[in-house]
């Protein structure tokens, strides 16, 4: 035999070592990204770098988060990063840093451009802080998630580098729904694989997103990191021992209670602490519901007044429904709640009617699962509407009570597409009645952000939660927005194939907001789609109904103000 | 003896989709996944800035689509390495309208490769790339971040222990299996493509 040859590159373990350390280098090279220029690195994490660049067109200072290359390998990935920094580009708050623009560098690598804030940490900042202070700090927190959560988007990963104070003393807070975008379903590994953040970000993450089931996790894992930020700020400490390993971390963040914070810091009131320890519950159940009951109860604490904390939830505030409409009759109560049940039961089976014609091609199984939603929707809906008014008995309990204790059960459904299809119809519902726009926001808003984590959502019931989140901000004065999500459900109704109604009935609103908005060019896209909507409704009700009517003089309206520009 | 391999149809499919009909989008999109890292870096290692990447890449699909009739790529007379290397070579020079001698398949027929060589070193960065991708996907979070801490990014074996309340025997596992894998998986996409 010849002496063999020299073995090939690859499996000389050196040569691969050092080849593999080239590639994941050449992942941490400044890379060439259009349109900036001065790429100075600020930081490097798991999921990429960030840079501070200077924008060429107009000289602007801003950062830059470049992603590293498999960050978004398959397109299931790729297309929830997507969606979601849609989602990020519409925040308009002002303690919410800026997202300009993303796209992808030279080498492929994807980028976002965001506002480029000078500060301090939240951690550095709180440092000289009294208890008033802090407490205003975390006021603007809550006032910025909470204009997140309504739209859609959770940040996932708060903690003291991700919150900015700037110069002025306001909050900034940065990377939003962000964090982890790439923790997939379907895809596990991802999130970990971004090594250095995972680390950091632990001891702020919830037990439901070390569980690592990425539908668990809503809104209320940003009310548990708040508290953790928190309880550091007043106590200079977390809230259990996160200096040992990974492992006993995790432990320790899903089954050892909080210590008490006053043991750290005797200035530490009762009443912090019992907002404190009902942030930090292990069940999101048990957590405040929404950062707005958080910073209402700070508001309170600040203002030296009883906090809700200490009252009992849903019990407490059935009761004071059931006081406040004592004069209802039983009968005309149980009518409502009979007619509910009856409409939204009728709206799924129409929703889902259809569905099933669309689905006819598709595999069985798809359907069967479909079918079992449904029915698990509708069970939902008869058991706690009705329920609850059997249990209930003699007392008076009119319809809202009975909508509002159905909806503080869903979150108790495990199915998160159940659960998106039940915010849907709720919202709707919230929508219908007076003085609940508050729920209506909470439930359309809840709606999106779980169709948004569906891997393939249907669309019409995506353009559904597009039309009530539309609704709820068109009244809430964002017509902008508003208009916005408009088109998106417009374009969901048409790629589903929807009713024509359904179309007819966007573009009227969509007029709404352009009037409310009074800008030159939005009257010119709105006249053909007002075009389409006269020739639905005329088809579908008649030349001389009265929407058809009312949907011609907006037309006319319309044109008159095109030509006057 | 030679089933025709995914990337020989890929390359057919750029001037022709696969009912014979003109250039194929899909396969135009997959080519610049999948070997687009590759010409750029190799740009890059000429010395190109960022924009003229672009265009080398856009001649290299240029070229590959118009050559594809007359020149058609056989996967038995070269491997993929040596043409694709030709191709971009020659786009480049052409690009750069320097003399470059046009070179042709004959030219870098020879498999024997020089490690210094810029294209050498972007196809094997290729290779690696293609295998640190699939990885993810084959072994469990915890054993790829310690192959990470440990291998890539050169932390001590028993930092990366800490950080990840593992042992160290643990660690060293990680990067045996973990390192095996990749040899395996590098080998065949070289076995495939050259």
């Amino acid at each position: 035999m010849l002496e063999s040859e020299p073995k090939p590159w690859f499996q000389q373990p050196d040569a691969l070592v050092e080849h593999l350390r080239a590639s994941h280098r050449a992942d941490s090279s400044v890379p060439c990204v259009d349109g900036y220029e001065d790429l100075v690195p600020l930081q490097r994490g798991g999921q990429g770098h960030v840079f501070v660049a200077t924008r060429i067109k107009d000289a602007k200072r801003v950062a830059l988060k470049v992603f590293h290359q498999d960050s978004f390998s398959s397109r299931s990935t790729q297309r929830r990063f997507e969606r979601e920094i849609h989602l990020v580009s519409r925040l308009a708050h002002p303690n919410i840093v800026r997202l300009f623009h993303w796209g992808a560098a030279d080498d492929q690598r994807p980028f976002l451009a965001m506002e480029f804030v000078d500060g301090q940490s939240l951690g550095d900042a709180v440092e000289e802080l009294d208890v008033d202070a802090v407490i205003e700090l975390f006021l603007e927190i809550c006032d910025a998630l909470g204009h997140a959560h309504r739209r859609g988007v959770i940040h996932r990963d708060l903690k003291p580098s991700n919150i900015r104070v700037d110069s002025k003393g306001h909050v900034r807070l940065l990377d939003f729904g962000l964090a982890k975008p790439v923790a997939g379903a379907g895809e596990p590994g991802r999130e970990l694989s971004a090594t250095g953040e995972f680390i950091g970000s632990l001891p702020w993450s919830s037990p439901e997103q070390l569980r690592g089931d990425p539908n668990e996790v809503d809104t209320r894992a940003d009310v548990y990191a708040l508290g953790v930020l928190l309880y550091q700020a007043l106590t200079g400490r977390f809230p259990y021992d996160v200096d040992t390993s990974v492992a006993d971390t995790i432990h320790a963040i899903e089954h050892t209670p909080p210590a008490p914070p006053s043991l750290h810091n005797p200035a530490v009131s009762r009443d912090i602490e019992t907002v404190l320890l009902r942030c930090l519950a292990k069940e999101p159940a048990r957590r405040y519901q929404s950062v707005h009951e958080l910073a209402l109860d700070l508001a309170h604490v600040r203002a030296g007044e009883a906090i809700e904390a200490r009252r009992d939830g849903l019990g407490y505030a059935l009761r004071v429904l059931i006081r406040r409409h004592r004069i209802a009759s039983i009968a005309v109560s149980l009518t409502l709640v009979a007619l509910v049940v009856f409409l939204i039961v009728s709206v799924k089976l129409l929703r889902h009617s259809r569905t099933m014609e669309r689905a006819a091609n598709q595999a069985l199984i798809e359907k069967r699962a479909e079918a079992d939603k449904v029915a698990a929707v509708n069970e939902y809906l008869l058991g706690s509407l009705v329920g609850p008014n059997q249990a209930v008995g003699v007392d008076n309990v009119l319809l809202v009570d009975a909508l509002d204790a159905a909806a503080a059960g869903i979150s108790s459904r495990s199915d998160p597409a159940v659960r998106a299809d039940l915010h849907a119809a709720f919202a709707f519902w919230f929508l219908a009645l007076p003085d609940r726009l508050d729920a209506a926001d909470e439930h359309a808003s809840e709606a999106l952000r779980l169709y948004e984590e569906q891997v393939a959502p249907d669309h019409s019931y995506f353009a559904w939660a597009y039309q009530s989140n539309a609704e709820v901000l068109l009244r809430r004065g964002d017509s902008s927005l508003a208009h916005d999500f408009l088109l998106d459900a417009l374009g969901h109704y048409r790629a589903a194939g929807s009713s024509e109604m359904n179309i007819a009935q966007v573009e009227a609103t969509l007029a709404r907001c352009v009037f409310a908005l009074d800008e030159p060019e939005r009257y010119v896209a709105l006249e053909p789609l007002l075009v389409e909507c006269l020739g639905i409704l005329r088809t579908r009700m008649g030349d001389d109904a009265p929407q058809a009517k009312a949907i011609e003089d907006v037309l006319q309206q319309v044109r008159t103000r095109i030509a006057a520009h | 003896m030679h089933a025709p391999s995914t990337h020989a149809s890929l390359l057919a499919r750029l001037s022709r989709d696969e009912h014979g009909n003109g250039p194929d989008h899909e396969a135009w999109l997959e080519f610049e996944h999948r070997y687009g890292p590759l010409i750029r870096d190799y740009g890059r290692r000429r010395g190109l800035q960022s924009s003229d990447c672009d265009d080398l890449l856009q001649n290299v699909l240029l070229s590959l689509t118009k050559a594809m009739p007359a020149f058609r790529y056989d996967p038995d007379k070269g491997r993929l390495r040596s043409y694709l290397k030709t191709v971009t070579i020659r786009s480049l020079s052409r690009s750069r309208r320097q003399d470059e001698p046009s070179t042709s398949l004959e030219d870098v027929g020879d498999p024997a490769a020089d490690a210094d060589d810029p294209w050498e070193q972007a196809w094997r960065q290729h290779h690696v790339r293609r295998a640190l991708a699939t990885l993810g996907r084959e072994f469990p979070e915890r054993t790829i971040t310690a192959f990470s801490l440990y291998v890539l990014e050169g932390r001590e074996a028993a930092e990366t222990a800490e950080l990840l309340g593992m042992s160290i025997d643990s660690v060293y596992q990680a990067k045996t299996r973990v390192l095996r894998r990749v040899e395996e998986l590098v080998g065949a996409s070289v076995a495939q493509e050259g």
